[in-house]
């Protein structure tokens, strides 16, 4: 029995981390520009069937997709972000996220035109075999998310703490006006955040597509991932991070002691509870405003 | 108060445009019969969760169609499907159904995709005297459900029947499990096989189900693994199983997969590579690769009038709907109404279209065209044959 | 008269005419698209009371609209209550769920509210799946013909009357009460929670009611959908719902009840006018929605306003709140 709930435990790290990713794109574009994108999941989706087309159509090697994934994953955020919402800026927060839901459903539906709506099966690096350790079981897949999953964060972590171009992301969220006034380009970097954001969601795109199949759908795990990102407390980038991790693990025991309805809802139920207690998540800040 | 009224202009405005947009209808003699049309509905999801049948059905229908058009029609008259798109969502497949039946006055609605969505139109379909012919799903209901709906092939019930059989006395085995998708669709075998089971004096050594849109099925594995099971019957389609499987394995369990036709496709395997070797399937008609006159034909129509999509159980299954009605249009003639077509497909029998199957009306108590199904088993990374073509016993849920 | 209130006038008097008189002229399934314009225009005069008024994000507006349409349903079924009854009844029940789901909701704002509320969406819908006793479950449920006193609402056409009727006296309602005290209050509660607090508005009062009510329009249109569909199947009440919901009130414009009947008509009327696109449909749905976004920020009913003003001097300029960054 210790046996199941510790491979259980893995394998919802594993699924946990990818959240995790997702969680992180919401959560940068949140802090500098105080917009929720609907579209992220998508971002997700839309890299997995480009590492596809690179990979299955082109014949590209592996390590070259996976650079151009990100590459042009970026470039899809930045686009995103000069078309749709640059725009509407100034408008109330309520448009811009209508905008990025259009946006959604756009690529959603380009996805299954061009790709139709079949599911399609996305070759893998690391193999599905399991490793036993111990008490525990688990795969190399396994391995290789949570593994690559963390090396992306704390490039990330370094990213914001030693680079100038991060410092400026940082000051950025902080205050806009104040960035500005210190020679900042706030337009370029609500760019650069946006790409970086679509990035991400391009890792966690190329990591879960093998193991979930590709499908236009799949943009529904940014619904997940915003439910994680709301767990830890949305305005932290370590919460929305933990948030995701738990929120894989905890779905997996409670696919275990209950049915399947029951643990599409326990997160759901949990979420809720720790909201009532904890209005801002689990490590959130709560923010004063100003009246 | 300003607001208010504009709100109603405008709210007047799009009516207006609305009412532009209605068609003449043309008298006929029956609803969607001309002297040289007929014109067919069906309610398929393109888009959404069960979007690749859909979109498959939709393009073997048209490719029965398109070839008999072309040699001139069914007693002269063309035949035109019309499809909507529900998404896979009841309501939608509700308006749907309204718009294809009040305005654009199909003669039948044909190869309605989906349980959930088709029992949504049921009544409206009854209520309106349009028959709902061969419904894209197997659900046992359709045998049952009077003279306004007829099924086509073996349905969920009948086949998890067999498979319960082939598991107890073939196989004498005793620990059986069932993952089923948790909606009505998983539901039909699901309750299916537990009646069977009952009859042998047995039940389900664990019930394990699952969300259709589920990717992760470690606990399922895990729990499953915890009963001892022998075998998994898969209530499922080809998405969950290759996953299951591979969650299984990973966890050092290997217990015998088996389940209905949604799983026999190529789709599986290619999802599942080795992990699904050995997996067992219930065909309920021949697979697109089969030899013979009627596969040839469809393998000429597939590639002339839909060169993307590849030869697939799926447009297969359309392909063979739409036969199958073009069949008992022929015999009912040129008096062609509603009542003529229902009478006309309780004459078929032992009706075979060059593929060594043969439609015969089951009763009417038992209204569908087939019962025929064989057992298939994937070895090196394709369905083969394991037994022959077997008619199968009707299956309930009690 | 004022600048433009004979225009107005006449404006309204048509709208009702053509209404009223619309069923006779096109074919039965234009009438049941507009029977369920008027269920949309319900949920979103709720929504809009909630969300745009309050400033209370919802995302659990599919929920109500379930509570409501198997309350009603159930009523009917299993206990054969009379029709009028079924949905009264259901809408007040409604409105107790969103009253009591307003008070653990006090204390959240913006996305956390959002996700709370997306969350109950889910568990209602789950709830629909297991308490399959009462629901009959993922099998579905088929709802009786509604008929008042004899009288049996048993065509589109009758529907569409029955439901013409309510919305027009729901929406004479909802204007009464943002006119009112309520309405200014709500509006005071989303620009500034602790300057309303401060005139003497009561938060926790205002807000649960506000969710109330909310609920209660909701779930009488639940209630209404329940019986002019026939049919319900927990699988439509998904967070989907919520966010078509959401997308209404924003494209029609919030605080507006011409924005919710816009809305309404935008998201019911325009993918008719797709039909034929097949896979198409949804890609140029999502573009017109994104360039109608782009273009008016400010929803339908924002950019009527603006263009009546500065082409025909009806009404006044409306004040644009820019945000300006922080």
């Amino acid at each position: 029995m210790i046996e199941i709930l510790a491979s259980q435990v893995v394998s919802g790290l594993a699924t946990g981390c990818v959240y995790a990713l997702v969680a992180l794109g919401f959560v940068l574009i949140f802090k500098a520009t105080d917009v929720v994108n609907f579209a992220q999941g998508e971002f997700v989706m839309a890299s997995g069937f480009i590492s596809y087309t690179l990979l299955i159509w082109y014949g590209l090697p592996y390590w070259l997709v996976f650079l151009l994934t990100i590459l042009l994953s970026g470039v899809m955020g930045v686009v995103l972000e000069r078309v749709v919402v640059r725009p509407i800026m100034s408008a109330p927060i309520f448009s811009i996220v209508i905008a990025t839901i259009g946006a959604s459903t756009v690529m959603r539906s380009a996805a299954g035109i061009v790709y139709g709506y079949d599911v399609l099966p996305l070759p893998t690096l690391f193999s599905k075999d399991p490793i036993h350790l111990g008490i525990l079981t688990f795969t190399v897949m396994d391995v290789g998310v949570i593994g690559s999953s963390i090396a992306i964060m704390l490039a990330l972590y370094l990213f914001f703490k030693w680079t100038m171009t991060g410092m400026a992301m940082r000051a950025t969220a902080q205050s806009q006006t104040a960035a500005q006034l210190m020679g900042v380009s706030v337009k370029q970097i609500f760019s650069l955040t946006w790409a970086i954001s679509a990035g991400i969601g391009g890792i966690a795109g190329v990591l879960i597509a093998p193991i979930i199949y590709l499908d236009p759908n799949l943009g529904i795990i940014g619904i997940k991932a915003f439910a994680g990102a709301i767990l830890g407390g949305f305005g932290s980038i370590p919460g929305a991070i933990i948030g995701g991790m738990l929120l894989g693990i905890l779905e997996n025991l409670s696919g275990y002691f209950f049915n399947a309805g029951i643990k599409q809802v326990s997160t759901y139920i949990l979420l809720i509870l720790v909201l009532i207690i904890r209005p801002s998540g689990l490590f959130g800040a709560v923010t004063m405003k100003k009246v | 108060m300003k607001r208010f009224r504009h709100g109603w202009g405008v709210l007047a405005a799009f009516i207006t445009l609305m009412l532009m947009s209605s068609p003449w209808s043309a008298w006929a003699a029956e609803v969607g019969v001309t002297d040289k049309e007929i014109v067919v509905g069906a309610g398929v999801d393109l888009t959404g969760a069960v979007a690749n049948w859909g979109v498959n059905i939709k393009a073997g229908m048209e490719a029965m169609f398109n070839h008999v058009n072309e040699a001139g029609g069914v007693h002269g008259r063309k035949i035109k499907l019309i499809t909507y798109d529900h998404v896979y969502q009841p309501p939608k497949a509700v308006a749907n159904a309204k718009r294809l039946v009040e305005r654009d006055k199909v003669f039948i609605m044909m190869g309605h995709l989906g349980t959930p969505t088709t029992k949504a139109v049921k009544d409206y379909l009854e209520e309106k005297q349009v028959p709902n012919i061969f419904p894209a799903t197997l659900a046992s209901l359709w045998a049952t459900s009077g003279k306004w709906h007829v099924g086509d092939v073996a349905t969920y019930a009948d086949q998890t029947w067999l498979i319960i059989d082939y598991l107890v006395k073939e196989r004498q085995l005793s620990k059986i499990a069932s993952f089923y998708q948790d909606d009505e669709y998983g539901l039909d075998g699901h309750l299916a096989g537990k009646a069977r089971l009952k009859h042998y004096g047995l039940d389900y050594i664990t019930e394990v189900d699952y969300k259709r849109a589920d990717i992760d099925f470690s606990s399922q594995a895990a729990k499953l693994k915890e009963s001892g099971a022998e075998a998994v019957i898969l209530q499922a389609v080809y998405r969950e199983p290759p996953r299951l499987a591979e969650q299984c394995h990973a966890i050092g369990y290997n217990p015998l997969f088996i389940g209905p036709s949604p799983i026999v496709l190529d789709k599986t395997i290619e999802l599942g590579g080795k992990h699904v070797e050995e997996v067992i399937g219930v065909e309920v008609w021949p697979p697109p690769t089969d030899p013979g006159p009627f596969l040839d034909q469809y393998r000429a129509d597939m590639q002339k009038y839909f060169p993307n999509l590849a030869l697939d159980m799926t447009n297969l299954y359309g392909y063979q709907k739409a036969a199958l009605f073009v069949e008992a249009l022929q015999r009912t003639g040129r008096d062609l109404t509603r009542e003529s077509l229902l009478q006309a497909i309780t004459t078929i029998k032992d009706w075979d279209p060059g593929w060594g199957l043969k439609y015969s009306y089951g009763g009417d108590e038992r209204r569908v065209m087939s019962r025929a199904a064989r057992l298939v088993m994937v070895k090196d990374g394709k369905w083969t044959k394991m037994t022959d073509w077997m008619e199968l016993e009707e299956g309930g849920r009690r | 008269m004022k600048k433009g209130e004979p225009f107005k006038v006449l404006l309204l008097v048509g709208t009702g005419v053509s209404l009223l008189a619309l069923p006779n002229f096109v074919d039965n399934y234009v009438i049941y698209i507009g029977a369920r314009l008027f269920v949309y225009i319900l949920v979103a005069l709720g929504l809009n009371l909630l969300t745009g008024y309050a400033g209370q994000v919802s995302l659990g507006h599919a929920a109500f609209f379930a509570i409501g349409a198997y309350t009603a349903a159930v009523l009917a079924e299993s206990l054969h209550w009379p029709f009028a009854l079924c949905v009264i009844v259901a809408a007040i029940f409604t409105a107790i769920v969103g009253y009591l789901l307003g008070l653990p909701c006090l204390r959240l704002s913006g996305l956390y509210l959002a996700m709370a509320t997306l969350g109950f969406t889910l568990i209602v819908q789950e709830m629909l799946l297991q308490l399959s006793m009462i629901t009959h479950g993922s099998e579905g449920m088929s709802v009786p013909t509604a008929s008042v006193l004899g009288f049996d609402f048993d065509s589109d056409y009758r529907k569409y009357y029955l439901l013409l009727g309510v919305t027009v006296v729901m929406l004479i309602l909802a204007r009464n009460l943002v006119r009112g005290r309520t309405g200014r209050a709500l509006l005071a509660i989303r620009e500034n929670e602790r300057a309303a607090e401060a005139m003497g508005v009561n938060l926790a009062q205002y807000k649960t009611i506000a969710f109330a009510i909310s609920a209660l329009y909701t779930g009488l249109a639940g209630a209404l959908s329940a019986f002019l569909v026939g049919f319900l199947d927990p699988q439509e009440f998904s967070f989907f719902l919520s966010i078509q919901f959401i997308t209404i009130i924003i494209l029609g414009g919030l605080a507006s009840l011409l924005g919710s009947v816009l809305g309404a008509g935008f998201l019911i009327i325009l993918p008719e006018f797709l039909a034929g696109l097949d896979v198409w449909q949804a890609l140029v749905y999502g573009v017109i929605m994104v360039l109608t976004i782009l273009f008016m920020p400010f929803g339908l009913s924002g950019a009527i306003r603006r263009y009546a003003y500065r082409w025909f001097g009806i009404g006044a300029e409306p004040i644009i709140p820019r945000r300006l960054g922080h």
